[in-house]
């Protein structure tokens, strides 16, 4: 009896203890993704004081920190300051260029998946366009609706698209046979397999189209606010900055928009792959 | 041990559970070069009778059980289910697979509801309970798939395919991916289920031992373009013993009669 | 151990020697890397033989505005370039290493606001709200600023697209902007197409002068090829003054070259819309001081006002008029 509960007290964690552990690890994960980049930007400070290189072209550090919190603030405090409005501005942008890609692109791809007539006359098309670069598009969508929000968020819809098809086409064939009789066999609708085998079964593909939709938009978006931004998004911010030799600006966009990228990608499609393809165990290798 | 069915259609219409009428199948592959799987086969398999299909590979077994679950078509002749031709599947029947073919997305438990919800059948809590118990599944209900060793797996899959209560299992070498002591535990766990339920089970594999381990009778289809050569009835008591003379003389009768087919495929 | 280090060092010194030994021949036939743009001075003294005269050889490197060239003039990578009043107060802000040699023109006459041919805009006034072609932090920029202050507008009146010169041809012509507001030539060249129609000149508005501005040590250094690429501009300048016509032809040569098709009676119309004057007298530095002012108050400058005292060389031109025999 009491030899029992020994092996049991040795065996068993604490809550807490667990809770600790787990804090730890992450803070180390934390440490380890950071400290590069802190040293980089130590070398960056010493060698812009140091007057090593051009500090117009490459301003230090801590001055691009401190013209960011200037862009930070306003007389009617954070919110209405100027870069928050740019990122507000970006961020809309991206949310609709995506949004329409996530809805109808996911849904085509879907399609495209289970029947193979429309895979066989969309699949041509997927394969020719896909390797555009989207900023490519830019000139040719200005055309068509100007100089505006319209045809950023276009842009952004265009490059979006491609993963999206292309992946959830891919997610829905990737599901076997088998699966499908085992469902038909238990009496599902075709409906029903649609949502209870297609769906989740082609979601590790969908995830991984989606997570590339998005970070390929994200570039494609900057890069269009740049060509046809019309006085807002950070990709208006740092070409404004730029007619002005504005550097500590332009870096302060550079980094705003690395930071958000991660956050994207960190805070919205890590944890829905963990909350689904890494729980099933069907996370994509590669 | 006796020859194939010769009763008339009437007859075995009135007791046969599932009954193939010169059944043949030919495949088109990609090149366009037929290939003539199923030659001529007629059987019947009656209610509550646990069937074995074994025989070469690449003869067609699978094929005639996929033809009995609805997924395929015979080339000519018919496969019937209760008297009535099978035009798609439908979940009278219950498969396993050898690849499990589990849903990943789902729990050890949401696996094992999918048929039972799907037909909105009652006292589906108690049905999974009980059938946990019975696979010996306790305490994994909330697991996801891989998580789970091969052996485990096939445990979830063998209960999904009971739970929605299905008057007919088929199973395609289910226990054929597994080592052999699982397998071994595999086959003695699954004789205490199939007793408790007396399905009609229709159980296709390439090992003689465990044919005569688990079969009523033993269907011996013929190399390539198959037919059925032989049925061994195995009037044997469960659990068998498989050092006993009785079972040692049909193994070894069995065992020559398939190796004959085995070597007319190679060559 | 020993050859090692050897040929290690062998392999440093070889493009250390090479280097100093082509030094000298670069410099012995006065070549100088020219920042080219589509204005009616940076065409004729590429494209005309001007500085054949002066054993000069004149590099272009093609740029559409004072904005980049101000990027590169920063990094050394061209010589000489042509800067607008409000990029070079930009770059002035931002370092001391250039400094402005010359005067390439003068006049607010340059910059125009054009809108389509077809379109009901007949004043500044119509295009409020509008959607309008300019380059920001440009010259003309900085005249468009002035002008609005005049009239109590502010910048966001105007819904602003950012363009450079090509981008600004092609929006009008596509008609995804619903005005212009540009320099010479690219305004006669949207005109001479018969896409735009003029509604507005800033002759009056303000008397912008073009700054000729090189690195601080491009000047130290080559000074005898900067004096030479002086000399060549004021002649170049002297054609446009007296002699519109040959100059229009040049000028037609250049654009063309760049793809756009003018008629020459158009660019000779232009080409008398400024004063072709070198000198860097105290009103134009004292335009300069004001443009700085105006764009500080934008809030768009970074950094202190610049150290006027070192910012203006009238020396160059002095010894540039002496080798032209004046
Ligand atoms: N869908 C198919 N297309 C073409 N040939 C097939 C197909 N399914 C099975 N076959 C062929 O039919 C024959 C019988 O296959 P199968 O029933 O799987 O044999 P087994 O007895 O090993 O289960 C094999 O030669 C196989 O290659
Ligand atoms: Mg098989």
């Amino acid at each position: 009896m009491s030899e029992i509960q020994i092996h049991r007290a040795g065996e068993a964690r604490s809550p807490s203890a667990e809770f600790a552990a787990g804090f730890g690890h992450k803070a180390l994960g934390g440490l380890r993704f950071i400290s590069p980049i802190l040293i980089v930007l130590a070398l960056w400070e010493f060698s812009s004081r140091a007057g090593l290189v051009n500090a117009v072209l490459l301003p230090p550090p801590s001055a691009i920190f401190r013209n960011m919190g200037r862009l930070f603030q306003s007389d009617t405090g954070f919110w209405n300051s100027p870069l928050v409005g740019h990122i507000e501005v970006s961020l809309m942008r991206l949310l609709a260029g995506y949004g329409m890609a996530a809805v109808l692109c996911t849904a085509l791809g879907l399609l495209m998946g289970i029947n193979r007539r429309v895979y066989a006359f969309f699949d041509p098309i997927v394969t020719v366009i896909m390797p555009i670069p989207s900023l490519a598009w830019v000139p040719i969508v200005i055309l068509w609706l100007g100089m505006s929000n319209a045809t950023i968020i276009f842009v952004v819809f265009l490059t979006a698209m491609f993963p999206i098809i292309y992946n959830s086409a891919a997610g829905v064939r990737s599901i076997s046979k088998k699966h499908l009789w085992a469902a038909e066999l238990m009496g599902a609708s075709r409906q029903k397999i649609f949502f209870k085998v297609l769906l989740p079964g082609a979601m590790p593909y969908v995830i991984t189209g989606h997570i590339l939709a998005v970070s390929l938009a994200w570039r494609a978006l900057v890069g269009a606010e740049m060509l046809a931004g019309a006085g807002l998004g950070l990709g208006y911010m740092i070409f404004d900055a730029r007619t002005f030799m504005d550097t500590e600006t332009v870096y302060a966009g550079i980094m705003v928009i690395a930071v958000l990228g991660l956050l994207i990608e960190k805070g919205v499609f890590r944890p829905l792959q963990r909350f689904t393809i890494e729980r099933w165990g069907t996370v994509r290798a590669g | 041990m006796d020859m194939p069915n010769k009763k008339t259609k009437r007859d075995a219409a009135a007791t046969a559970k599932v009954e193939a009428l010169s059944v043949s199948k030919t495949f088109k592959r990609d090149g366009g070069e037929e290939v003539a799987a199923i030659g001529d086969i007629s059987l019947s398999i009656a209610e509550g009778e646990f069937a074995a299909f074994i025989g070469p590979s690449g003869c067609g077994k699978s094929t005639l059980l996929y033809m009995v679950a609805g997924f395929e078509k015979p080339t000519g002749g018919k496969v019937r289910m209760n008297g009535h031709v099978i035009d798609r599947p439908r979940p009278d029947r219950g498969i396993v697979f050898q690849e499990y073919v589990l849903f990943p997305w789902l729990t050890v438990e949401g696996n094992i509801r999918f048929g039972i919800d799907l037909q909105k059948q009652p006292d589906a809590d108690a049905r999974v309970e009980h059938l946990i118990k019975l696979v010996g599944l306790r305490g994994f209900e909330r697991a996801y798939p891989h998580t789970l060793s091969g052996g485990m797996q096939q445990r979830v899959a063998i209960a999904r395919a009971l739970a929605y209560d299905p008057e007919l299992l088929l199973m395609d070498e289910p226990f054929g991916s597994l080592d052999a002591q699982t397998k071994r535990r595999m086959i003695k766990d699954f004789i205490t289920v199939w007793e408790e339920t007396k399905k009609t089970v229709i159980f296709v594999t390439h090992s003689v031992e465990e044919a005569l381990l688990l079969a009523d009778k033993v269907y011996l289809f013929s190399a390539r373009p198959s037919r059925i050569k032989q049925v061994f009835s195995v009037d044997l008591p469960r659990p068998r013993d498989i050092s006993e003379p009785s079972f040692i003389g049909i193994q070894r009768e069995l065992l020559a009669s398939l190796d004959e087919e085995v070597e007319k495929m190679m060559g | 151990m020993g050859a090692f280090w050897k040929n290690l060092a062998r392999l440093i010194a070889a493009p250390v020697i090479l280097l100093a030994l082509s030094l000298p021949a670069l410099t012995a036939d006065h070549s100088i890397k020219s920042a080219y743009r589509l204005t009616f001075t940076s065409i004729a003294v590429t494209k005309g033989d001007f500085a054949e005269k002066y054993d000069l050889a004149i590099k272009p490197i093609t740029f559409p505005t004072g904005i980049e060239i101000n990027e590169a003039l920063l990094t050394g990578s061209v010589d000489v370039g042509e800067v607008g009043i409000a990029p070079l107060a930009t770059l002035l802000t931002r370092t001391s290493d250039v400094v402005a040699v010359g005067v390439t023109d003068i006049g607010g006459g340059r910059y125009k606001t054009v809108v389509r041919k077809e379109s009901p805009y007949k004043s500044m006034d119509d295009l409020l709200g509008k959607k309008v072609a300019i380059k920001v932090g440009s010259g003309n920029y900085a005249a468009f600023l002035t002008y609005i202050k005049s009239r109590g507008w502010k910048e966001s009146d105007f819904q602003i697209v950012n363009a450079g010169d090509q981008e600004a041809i092609a929006a009008l012509t596509e008609g995804s902007v619903d005005g212009v507001i540009y320099w010479e030539p690219i305004v006669s060249t949207l005109i001479a197409k018969g896409i735009a129609r003029p509604i507005f000149s800033f002759k009056g508005v303000v008397n912008n002068p073009t700054f000729l501005v090189m690195p601080r040590k491009f000047v130290e250094n080559e000074r005898e090829t900067a004096i030479r690429f002086i000399a060549a501009y004021m002649d170049t300048q002297e054609l446009l003054s007296t002699d519109v016509p040959a100059a229009a032809k040049l000028v037609v040569k250049g654009m063309s070259a760049s793809g756009q098709k003018v008629d020459p009676k158009v660019i000779e119309l232009a080409i008398p819309s400024v004063d072709y004057k070198i000198e860097m007298g105290s009103q134009v530095i004292a335009d300069e001081k004001a443009t700085w002012q105006l764009l500080k108050d934008t809030g768009k400058l970074r950094g202190d006002e610049p150290d006027w005292s070192v910012a203006f060389d009238g020396s160059l031109i002095e010894a540039a008029k002496k080798l032209r025999g004046e």
